[in-house]
């Protein structure tokens, strides 16, 4: 697929490799994202969907190919460039991965706390990015293990888009939801690219999710990704690969468990 | 040629491991003198590491105290000896080994293992990664305040420790082995110098910085779930007592 001339790329993966010990878990993965639009990457468990992700924060190293934000390459960042380039992103963990130590407010607010801004005005954001996620302000006083996991992973989606970041990544935002707070989240993610043009990376295996929050789809399979195209596209699309994970059925090309 | 291949393997192991420590060292000494200082997380887990460590270093360097005046006693069985300079020997055994080793492997058992477990948890459920999104060094944030805790706190712990053991072995020979309080008292702080306690010093020093920071590398290494993080509390228990036991010759051998 070739992505609109017009379009500014965000996000650029080129040729990524990486393998822990004898296992390729990365081998070629190549991915552009365009600015302020929403890309679903697709792929089975232990897949390397996390890898690729923890290789664009700089939690890992590739052992190949480049990774390239705003056209700059951000591997082997020195320290100091590597906490600046954070300042562009923003993560929802899979499980939230809020600090247990402190409350709710202190987690959304923890980047602004950290840069020296004062409590009583960092906790008025808190509370502010807190109803953005619909949550009230009776939440922010209380502790993470005080509340479900539905309301965890949006305490975390309010901590991810704290400092206005440009780049919001998505670690399978909707596993493990109810459908109705699933959709919630959903609905989260598309405003935030509407209203604050957030270029998102999701991961999931959440097909609904998928089609309701991407501008994109990719699939990503055995270390490469072997599919990319437009949402619209991928709903008729007659891929064989695509068609299997979409309609989830266990024969087809795709062999998880065949090595 | 299957057994050299297995030295040889475990060898480089270690010596990665070795390694990787001193890297982290290294990280935490550039960490230490960049700002901002958290100094209230500093408090915070001296309290949490320190204070609450009070009652165990409290009950095991009193009872410390008590026998080793007691086999002191009974091993010379000799009353002249023992009115001579059973204060000192109590006395200096606190002081240059007792209160500074017994106090940290305590403190090891229960510091050691709730750094590394704490940590460890956070690990695990991404909280390390997610801190580092927010542009924050865990290294900083979580490694620098615990290891000072520790590093101010086990010397503090020492101190106490040391009266109370010499307290214990006061309460033995003075109620139970019939010495006199003032000829006990006398003959512990004649023989005492101030070297004695500086040594016991020093030594509480090292030993808390490798309380801290075997706790937190080992935390930071966690992996693979609730399993990791209890190999890792276990692992950072034992590397650490052995180090203190290690280390506490060494600083005995170049110090005097």
């Amino acid at each position: 697929m070739t992505l609109a001339k017009n379009e500014k790329i965000k996000v650029e993966f080129k040729n990524v490799a990486k393998q822990f010990g004898d296992r390729v878990i990365l081998k070629d993965f190549s991915l552009k994202v365009p600015e302020g639009k929403t890309v679903v990457v697709l792929g089975g468990s232990g897949t390397g969907k996390s890898v690729s992700i923890k290789c664009l924060l700089g939690l890992l190293t590739p052992d190949n190919g480049d990774i390239l934000v705003d056209g700059e390459s951000v591997i082997n960042l020195k320290e100091k460039q590597q906490y600046k380039l954070m300042e562009k992103f923003g993560m929802l963990f899979q499980f939230g991965a809020l600090f247990d130590s402190l409350t709710n407010w202190q987690n959304v607010a923890f980047a602004l706390l950290e840069q020296g801004i004062k409590p009583a005005e960092a906790k008025k954001t808190a509370i502010e990015k807190l109803a953005l996620v619909g949550l009230g302000p009776h939440v922010a006083d209380l502790m993470p293990a005080e509340i479900s996991g539905g309301m965890k992973k949006r305490v975390s989606l309010a901590r991810a888009i704290c400092t206005n970041p440009e780049i919001v990544l998505y670690d399978e935002p909707t596993t493990g939801l109810d459908p109705i707070t699933a959709d919630t989240i959903d609905r989260l993610i598309v405003e935030m690219r509407d209203k604050l043009n957030i270029t998102g990376i999701a991961i999931t295996h959440d097909m609904q999710s998928a089609f309701k929050i991407a501008d994109y789809i990719a699939l990503l399979y055995q270390g490469e990704i072997i599919y990319y195209d437009t949402v619209e596209n991928t709903k008729t699309t007659d891929n064989p690969y695509i068609k299997q994970f979409i309609n989830g059925e266990e024969n087809g090309p795709i062999d998880f468990f065949g090595k | 040629m299957r057994f050299v291949n297995f030295v040889g393997e475990k060898s480089i192991k270690q010596l990665n491991a070795i390694g990787d420590v001193g890297l982290f060292i290294h990280s935490f000494f550039v960490q230490l003198f960049r700002f901002p200082i958290y100094l209230k997380l500093t408090l915070r887990q001296a309290e949490l590491l320190g204070v609450n460590s009070l009652p165990i270093v409290l009950l095991t360097s009193f009872f410390t105290g008590a026998v080793l005046a007691l086999q002191t006693y009974h091993g010379f069985g000799n009353k002249a000896f023992a009115d001579a300079s059973l204060g000192s020997v109590v006395a200096l055994s606190m002081l240059r080994e007792l209160g500074p080793v017994l106090a940290s492997l305590m403190v090891s058992g229960r510091v050691g293992a709730a750094i590394a477990a704490e940590i460890g948890t956070m690990k695990v459920s991404e909280q390390i990664d997610a801190m580092i999104t927010l542009a924050t060094n865990p290294i900083k944030y979580l490694v620098v305040p615990r290891v000072l805790a520790c590093c101010i706190m086990v010397p503090i712990l020492v101190i106490i420790a040391n009266v109370t053991g010499i307290f214990g072995g006061y309460l033995v020979a003075t109620n139970m082995l019939d010495i006199g309080s003032y000829s006990y008292i006398q003959n512990s702080f004649s023989n005492v110098q101030f070297s004695d306690i500086f040594l016991g010093l020093v030594k509480a020093l090292v030993f808390g910085f490798i309380i801290g920071i075997m706790g937190c590398y080992h935390g930071m290494k966690t992996e693979s779930g609730a399993e990791g993080v209890g190999k890792a509390t276990t692992t950072a228990v034992v590397y650490s007592s052995v180090l203190i036991l290690i280390a506490d010759y060494f600083v005995t051998a170049f110090m005097f």
